[in-house]
């Protein structure tokens, strides 16, 4: 299902909080106690929807429980003076963090153009350089010759030029071909026997023809178990 | 200039680097709440010049200032020291209401922060206190001064309204 919050462009909501403050924009309302009710589905729809960190996401439920119990109080208005403690401290905690959401908002936007910086800012710099004594310990010609021909002991020989031309294998078309013609004589086939035989080359397009046509549904394939029998049943 | 100050000038010149007030004391024998008073006065003192003294609760360290900010930023060049939101979220309630606990910066967030704060302590951004007694407190650091370019916390925008608030604590005080 496609989520119902099309319109929200941030990748994740760090918290509840921030959740219902981009709802809230989003819908264009002040958050109140009594706008709060109204963001209880699209809050509910996304923590259904979306995967959430688990380390977060009893943050996330906290705040369900508290919009549930907004909704349930607005039907049943017999209710109307239970746990109000709980809704308006919601309410209290949302507008606090609007504050510090805003100010962080301004920081953000300052952060790191125009530095104060600390003495040898420029200098660090120079001295990471690969190349300076730090990187250099006691490099001797002795040990840059012995490194390089232990360097060169490591190297295989090269293989010996094959004499023959690798056969072109079969295309997959082909071998897709030849699977929908047997089945359609013999209605299921045991993939391994099929293949049995075959370039290696051939076995893997062969799989890859069986693979496509169980995406196409002509086919359904049953293993038991990882590298045992595949059999291949014509649907 | 007293000699204190001068000292103290001295001091974090050739260090370099963010110098504790602890340490600070300790080198020169003098009462911490010397070594803050002089702390003031080179702060005073260096007004108007191209170096400032940037200092939070536990630290300080001489760096350029404001003025020349724009003119050494077309040298720094952009190093990519990106902040995620929810790492300058967390940044910015720690900087407003620290020394604060994790407890507490959850209760404004709403959500637990272990991992951000862990962020932040990496990148050298936060200090922690502590405790043995309480929680670990977290505080704003130079060098996250520095990136904001002020010298104090106290130059952060709105930083009376929401690091002195009655109201905010007793929201954090009725969670507990």
């Amino acid at each position: 299902m496609q989520s119902t919050l099309p319109n929200v462009h941030i990748e994740q909501y760090e918290g509840p909080y921030d959740l219902l403050v981009e709802l809230a924009k989003k819908e264009q309302i002040r958050l109140s106690e009594i706008s709060l009710q109204s963001l209880t589905d699209s809050f509910l729809t996304y923590i259904k929807e979306r995967e959430i960190d688990p380390e977060i996401m009893g943050s996330f439920l906290v705040v369900a429980s508290t919009l549930l119990l907004i909704k349930v109080r607005q039907m049943v208005p017999s209710l109307a003076h239970e746990e109000e403690e709980e809704i308006s401290d919601l309410h209290h905690r949302l507008a606090l963090y609007e504050k510090f959401r805003a100010v962080s908002e301004i920081l953000a936007a300052r952060w790191n153009t125009k530095p104060l910086l600390p003495a040898h800012h420029f200098a660090e710099g120079e001295f990471q350089e690969p190349g300076s004594e730090a990187f250099m310990p006691n490099i001797s010609s002795e040990l840059l010759h012995d490194a390089l021909q232990n360097l060169i002991g490591r190297i295989p020989p090269p293989p010996k030029p094959s004499a023959h031309l690798t056969r072109r294998g079969r295309s997959i078309k082909e071998l897709f071909a030849m699977f929908q013609d047997r089945l359609d004589r013999v209605k299921k086939l045991i993939f391994q026997e099929t293949v049995h035989g075959s370039s290696r080359q051939d076995q893997a397009v062969s799989f890859l023809a069986v693979l496509e046509m169980a995406r196409n549904n002509s086919v359904r394939l049953e293993q038991e178990e990882a590298f045992s029998t595949l059999t291949v049943h014509k649907i | 200039m007293t000699s204190l100050t001068q000292h103290i000038e001295a001091l974090l010149f050739t260090a370099g680097e963010a110098v504790s007030i602890s340490d600070l004391a300790q080198l020169l024998s003098a009462p911490e709440q010397d070594v803050q008073a002089a702390l003031g006065e080179l702060a005073q003192h260096l007004e108007g010049h191209a170096l400032a003294l940037v200092t939070t609760a536990t630290h300080a360290q001489l760096v350029t200032s404001g003025s020349v900010a724009e003119f050494l930023a077309q040298f720094a060049g952009q190093d990519g020291k990106e902040l995620s939101r929810a790492a300058m979220e967390t940044l910015s309630v720690i900087a407003y209401r620290g020394p604060i606990s994790r407890y507490d910066i959850d209760a404004i967030r709403g959500v637990d922060s272990r991992r951000m704060i862990r962020q932040l302590l990496l990148r050298g951004l936060l200090h922690q206190t502590r405790t043995a007694a309480h929680a670990s407190l977290y505080d704003i650091s130079e060098d996250a001064l520095m990136q904001l370019g002020i010298t104090n916390k106290k130059e952060l925008p709105q930083f009376e309204a929401l690091s002195k608030s009655e109201h905010i604590d007793q929201l954090l005080n009725s969670s507990k």
